[in-house]
Formats: structure tokens, C-alpha cells, sequence
């Protein structure tokens, strides 16, 4: 079995210590690194041939089974969605860029108080609420002021949608023209046609 | 007050506008910061010795121990040209001064250094004996002491062996605040990386640039030519939020393979991973247009077609522009692989002008390197300049016989206008239509390699003999 057709793990086979990295902290931990092992030496052909428990429960929605804690690597967070337009010619609105989100992770990031302040008044609120959804999290109220940022609460949320959720694998879509910019192994490739410069 | 700062004898011009740099980083300041400086008796400005003015001691720690080129910054107890001289000069520094410093129960460290000769041994025993007159009550510890004292000297060398030209002996002895911690060189040496590219920034010099920048916790910075990500490696290792846009896909996609990309270099050393990475040309950059004022600071290495070139969108259109536009067929669209042309130089430091000026923060720093060619005729190079930027610093590297690099260091000292904004969209058209005569002029790479004959008119060979003995800049 191929683990990158499987689609859970993302990454090529072989990559056993990012594969540790992830399992940290979960309870199928002992069992999976015994998979891992087998799988090291030969007797398994994947190191989750045993991890029934990690697939997703069919109550899940299809966004929310994407969505996995991850610890190794880090991808497109929506702080740069908020950041990026479609710049092609002629292209007049090309903000925000709708999210097709064929894999989401979660990764904890160091809360950092001053930059989130920063960022605050950078940052177009409205995408950044419709992008949070389209990836399954809709802690963020519609509107916000700067007023809200003396609230812990509501830092904790905007740090958690500016920075910790992930796009990994999917397309950015203009707006205007519906050309996908896509994204892969969380790296948007922005660069434009010879016929749309 | 005055202090005695001492640098390390290399990269000589990046000397003091790092420690400006970093003196405006700790007091707040983003603009220039002129220092008063003093160099001792009869010393040549490439010296290691220096006396610098400063607020207070905090500050000149807090330098100190950012710093990469500063050896170290000591509280001048005495000098002179001779030891009768010097001790006579410590004798008459205030006892105030010293006392707390050489009192009962306190531990010390004296180190005994010269410059431009090495002394044996015996001769350092010999000079710390000397010092005997200093009444030390407390106890030497010689590997965490509390205080360190360091007796230097710079040497009658005579001879010029690369030195700056020779000078009198003169003798300095100081408490100790503070140095570089060179140990992050070790740690952070390319040849210890795991991900690299042909133009992967040298450690010492990527921390040199974050140092310039005023990176800090907090800040984010931004390298549009991110490559390897080793110039961000080193913005991250003091605190900095990252974000690296590159052309090539491969490089900040790929890499050589899951454990082995941009992202395993940060990871490596423990430090945060970039807040973003992507793909996109710094020519057409792919910013919302609302979007400005978001970076701390710009740092980067841009592409100047010597050991590699830059590339930009719109490569078929541009070369056969004259037959007609290039149109990608609507079947072949997704997974179209997009054709690149060649970027010039003057067009490449254009856009980083102007992404600068509109990205950057106000008193945000932008730091670059920018080829010169070193043609003795030529007289003083000219630097990029822009209404929006205050030019702080230039420090040159020399890279070969025929081009050096310049560290520019320029700071934002005016908000990014309507006017200026059409202005460099005219710019972007002028060389969008005239593509092929902007590659022509300016073509470092011919320059840098053509052969020696087509430089050298006279054909007599003494271009190169004509190497002025004293190294200056190449250390």
C-alpha cells in the first residue's frame, strides 16, 4: 500500500520520523510505533496496517475528517490567504481568493501577543472569517474592532484562524476568471500563464 | 561615556554600521543612528580599536552580545604608548570606578590579546604580572569569573603583511562588558545544513544582514528571493516571523525530499518554521492591492546573473512579443507549465525598490546585496536610490578581482504615494517593451568573465600586479 495514495500521511514512505513526530501525544501512540517497527523491518507493508482507531468516524463532515493535528510541518496559514490576490491582466477584484481545501492540517504555533496586535489592522476581517469556514472553524464573529483584541478569548481564536490552520493540498480559485492557483504540499504557486502577464 | 570597543579584523566596512544598527535596535529607533567615534592615537581607520560614545552601560551590552563583529567592549581603566604610560594613566582612572570591580570576594579573569603579532606565553605572564600594581582583593576564576579585564595591544609590526600600515605600540586595559557570541557561527555553518542551494547565504553574513535589518521577536520579515531560506534561518534565530516567496517551485517546494527543504532547515535548528513560503515572481507580485505597510523588514540576496540569474513571468510573450502574444490553449491549461525570461538586474532591484517602499513598514529596514564592478576608472559606485528610502549604510565584500558585493542598507522614510506608485508602473511597462535592451545593458555576468585581454587595453599585464598589497575590504 502505498501511504501517499492512502492520503492520511501526506508524505512519501520512508519518512518514519516525521511519521513519529505526528503520533506524538495520541493514545494509539505504543500500538503504532509497534507498526512502525514491523513495517521498518519488513513484516508490514505500512506502519498504520493496525490503527483502525485514527480514521475518521463517518459523523465527521469531510472537511472536519481532513482536519488532523499536525506537528511535523507547516503549510499555508490564512494569514497568507489574506495576503495573496489573483494578479492577473485585467483581473480588477481578485480578492479574496476562494479556498478549495482538499486536505487542512492544525498545527499549534507559539502565541505571540505583539504580532497578533500587529497583524490586527493589516488584516481584511471578512476574508479572513470566510476562509476560516471554508476550512471548517467558525469560532470567528462576523465583524470585529480593535477594541476585542483586550479580550484573551478572542486573541486565542484569531491566533488559532490567522496562524494554525493549515491549507496543505487544494487551489486558491480567482474570483473573477476561476483560474485555480494551486497549492501543494502547502506551497500556493502564484505564478501566472505567459498569456495572462 | 566613552568605551573602548574592539571588532574582529574582518569584513571591515560592515564594522561599524552594525553596531549603529543594532544601538537604534535597542533604543527603538529605525532611521539612521550616527554614533560618535574616536579612533585612538595615530590609528588607521581599518583598526580594530575604536572608541565609541555611549548612553549607558545596558546599551553597550545589549550590543555587544548581538553583535557578530564586535570582539568585545570594555571600560577603558587606562591606555598608552608604553607600560610606564599605561600605568600611570590606570593609576589616575577614578577609584570609584575601579574599586567595585577588584573588591574582596569577587572573582576576576585577565586575558592579555595583541594584534598583528602573536606573543608567546611567557611574554602574556610577563605583561599580566605587570599589572601587579592594580590591588586585585578578589579571587581569579578562570572559567566563570565575574568580572574580566583584557590588557590589549596593538603591535609594532613593521612589516605589512595585510595589515593596516604599520602604527606605534600602544597598550589598552579595560573591564570587559560584553562580546559576540561567534559560538551561533558554529551552529548555523552551512557546511553543517542540510538543505542547500549554489547561493546559499554564509551564516556569518546572513546574521550580519538580520543585524542591519533590526530583526527582533515580533517582527516579520520577508525575503522575495527566499531560495534555501538562509538568510530567514538567521532572521528566525533572533525571533523573527518569516515569510519567503521564491520563483522556482522546485526549491521551496520540493527541496531534496521530505526531511531534506526549506522547512528541515528551520527545523534543524528548532526554530519556528516560516510563517509562509511560496511561489510567486517578484516582478508580478501576487499581493492584494490594499495590502501595504505588513513587513518589519526586507531581507535578501537578489538574483544578479554572476552564479545565477533571475527569472520573471511572461517568458514566451516577451521573447516573441514582435510575432504576436503567446496564448496557453484552453485543453492544455491546468498543469501548464509556465515559460520564464531572463530579469535584469536594474529591473530586479526596481521591483524590491518599489515592493519596499510599499510593503515595509514606516522606519522598516530594507537590506539587499548589490554587484558592483570593481573598474579602477569608474570612480565611486553609484547605489539605487528612491524617494520613499534614506540610504543608511553600503558594505562592500570583494567577491573576486573583477566584482565586489554591497551590503545596502536603506531605511523607510516616507509613505508610499499615488505618485510614486504610477511612476513605477510606467517603469514596469518601460521594461516590459523594451526587454531586450534592458538585458543587454548592465550584464554583469559578461563583465565579470569576460577574458582578461578585453579588459586589460594596454595588454601589459599589470592589472593585476597593480593589486594594492594592503588587503583593506578583502578580510
Amino acid at each position: 500500500m502505498d501511504l501517499k495514495e492512502e492520503g492520511r500521511w501526506g508524505e512519501p514512505k520512508g519518512s518514519s520520523v516525521s511519521i513519529l513526530a505526528r503520533l506524538e501525544g495520541t493514545e494509539e501512540r505504543s500500538c503504532c510505533l509497534f507498526n512502525i517497527f514491523l513495517y521498518l523491518v519488513g513484516l508490514s507493508t505500512s506502519p498504520s496496517a493496525f490503527c483502525l482507531r485514527r480514521r475518521p468516524t463517518p459523523s465527521q463532515t469531510p472537511i472536519a475528517a481532513a482536519v488532523q493535528l499536525h506537528r511535523g510541518v507547516v503549510r499555508m496559514r490564512l494569514l497568507t490567504h489574506n495576503m495573496l490576490s489573483s494578479n492577473i491582466k485585467g483581473v480588477t477584484n481578485g480578492f479574496p481568493l476562494l479556498i478549495e481545501a482538499v486536505k487542512v492540517v492544525e498545527k499549534e504555533v507559539d502565541f505571540n501577543e505583539d504580532f497578533l496586535k500587529n497583524m490586527f489592522v493589516k488584516v481584511e476581517w471578512k476574508a479572513l472569517v470566510e476562509a476560516s469556514r471554508t476550512l471548517g472553524y467558525t469560532e470567528l464573529p462576523e465583524s470585529a474592532e480593535a477594541s476585542m483584541l483586550d479580550s484573551d478569548e478572542f486573541l486565542r481564536k484569531f491566533h488559532h484562524a490567522l496562524l494554525e490552520l493549515h491549507l496543505e493540498d487544494g487551489a486558491l480559485v480567482c474570483p473573477e476568471t476561476g483560474r485555480k492557483f494551486p497549492v501543494s504540499k502547502g506551497i500556493p504557486n502564484m505564478l501566472l500563464h505567459e498569456d495572462e502577464v | 561615556m566613552w568605551y573602548l570597543c574592539v571588532f574582529f579584523h574582518r569584513l571591515l566596512e560592515y564594522r561599524k554600521s552594525e553596531f549603529e544598527s543594532l544601538a537604534g535596535l535597542f533604543e527603538g529607533r529605525g532611521g539612521a543612528t550616527a554614533l560618535e567615534w574616536r579612533l585612538p592615537e595615530d590609528h588607521h581607520p581599518d583598526s580594530p580599536f575604536h572608541f565609541v560614545n555611549l548612553p549607558s552601560d545596558e546599551l553597550a551590552v545589549s550590543i555587544a552580545s548581538r553583535s557578530i563583529l564586535v570582539k568585545g567592549i570594555y571600560e577603558l581603566w587606562g591606555e598608552g604608548g608604553s607600560f610606564e604610560e599605561l600605568e600611570e594613566s590606570i593609576k589616575s582612572y577614578p577609584d570609584d570606578r575601579k574599586l567595585p570591580y577588584i573588591s574582596p570576594g569577587s572573582t576576576f579573569k585577565i586575558t592579555v590579546e595583541s594584534f598583528g603579532k602573536a606573543i608567546s606565553s611567557e611574554e602574556q605572564k610577563d605583561r599580566m604580572h605587570k599589572l601587579e600594581f592594580i590591588s586585585f582583593k578578589g579571587r581569579v576564576n578562570l572559567k566563570n569569573p565575574d568580572h574580566r579585564f583584557c590588557l590589549m595591544a596593538n603591535n609594532d609590526y613593521g612589516s605589512n603583511n595585510g595589515l593596516p600600515s604599520a602604527v606605534q605600540m600602544r597598550m589598552f586595559f579595560g573591564r570587559e562588558l560584553g562580546g559576540a557570541d561567534r559560538k551561533i557561527l558554529q551552529t548555523y555553518e552551512l557546511k553543517s545544513r542540510k538543505y542547500l542551494g549554489p547561493t546559499a547565504m554564509d551564516a556569518e553574513i546572513a546574521f550580519l544582514m538580520a543585524n542591519h535589518a533590526q530583526v527582533k521577536p515580533g517582527k516579520l520579515v520577508y525575503d522575495p528571493f527566499v531560495g534555501t531560506g538562509s538568510i530567514l534561518v538567521a532572521a528566525s534565530h533572533f525571533g523573527a516571523m518569516t515569510m519567503g516567496a521564491d520563483i522556482d517551485i522546485r526549491v521551496v517546494r520540493d527541496g531534496r525530499g521530505p526531511e531534506c527543504n526549506v522547512w528541515s532547515n528551520f527545523k534543524q535548528y528548532g526554530l519556528p518554521m516560516p510563517i509562509s513560503l511560496l511561489r510567486a515572481d517578484n516582478n508580478l507580485p501576487p499581493w492584494r492591492s490594499g495590502l501595504k505597510e505588513i513587513f518589519d523588514a526586507i531581507i535578501c540576496d537578489p538574483p544578479y546573473g554572476v552564479r545565477a540569474g533571475g527569472r520573471k513571468s511572461g517568458g514566451r510573450k516577451l521573447l516573441k512579443g514582435v510575432i504576436g502574444p503567446y496564448t496557453v490553449p484552453d485543453d492544455k491549461r491546468t498543469d501548464h507549465i509556465p515559460s520564464t525570461a531572463p530579469y535584469s538586474l536594474v529591473e530586479c532591484v526596481h521591483d524590491l525598490l518599489d515592493l519596499g517602499a510599499k510593503m515595509l513598514v514606516m522606519g522598516g529596514r530594507l537590506v539587499y546585496f548589490y554587484p558592483i564592478l570593481r573598474d579602477e576608472g569608474s570612480g565611486e559606485p553609484t547605489f539605487p536610490e528612491h524617494p520613499c528610502f534614506e540610504m543608511i549604510a553600503t558594505c562592500e565584500q570583494i567577491l573576486s578581482y573583477r566584482y565586489s558585493r554591497v551590503l545596502v542598507t536603506m531605511v523607510k522614510v516616507a509613505p508610499y504615494t499615488e505618485d510614486i506608485e504610477s511612476a513605477a508602473r510606467a517603469q514596469h511597462l518601460e521594461f516590459r517593451e523594451n526587454h531586450n535592451k534592458w538585458m543587454e545593458d548592465g550584464n554583469l555576468h559578461s563583465a565579470v568573465f569576460s577574458p582578461v585581454d578585453d579588459v586589460n587595453v594596454n595588454g601589459s599585464g599589470e592589472k593585476f600586479s597593480s593589486k594594492p598589497k594592503y588587503r583593506g575590504k578583502y578580510v
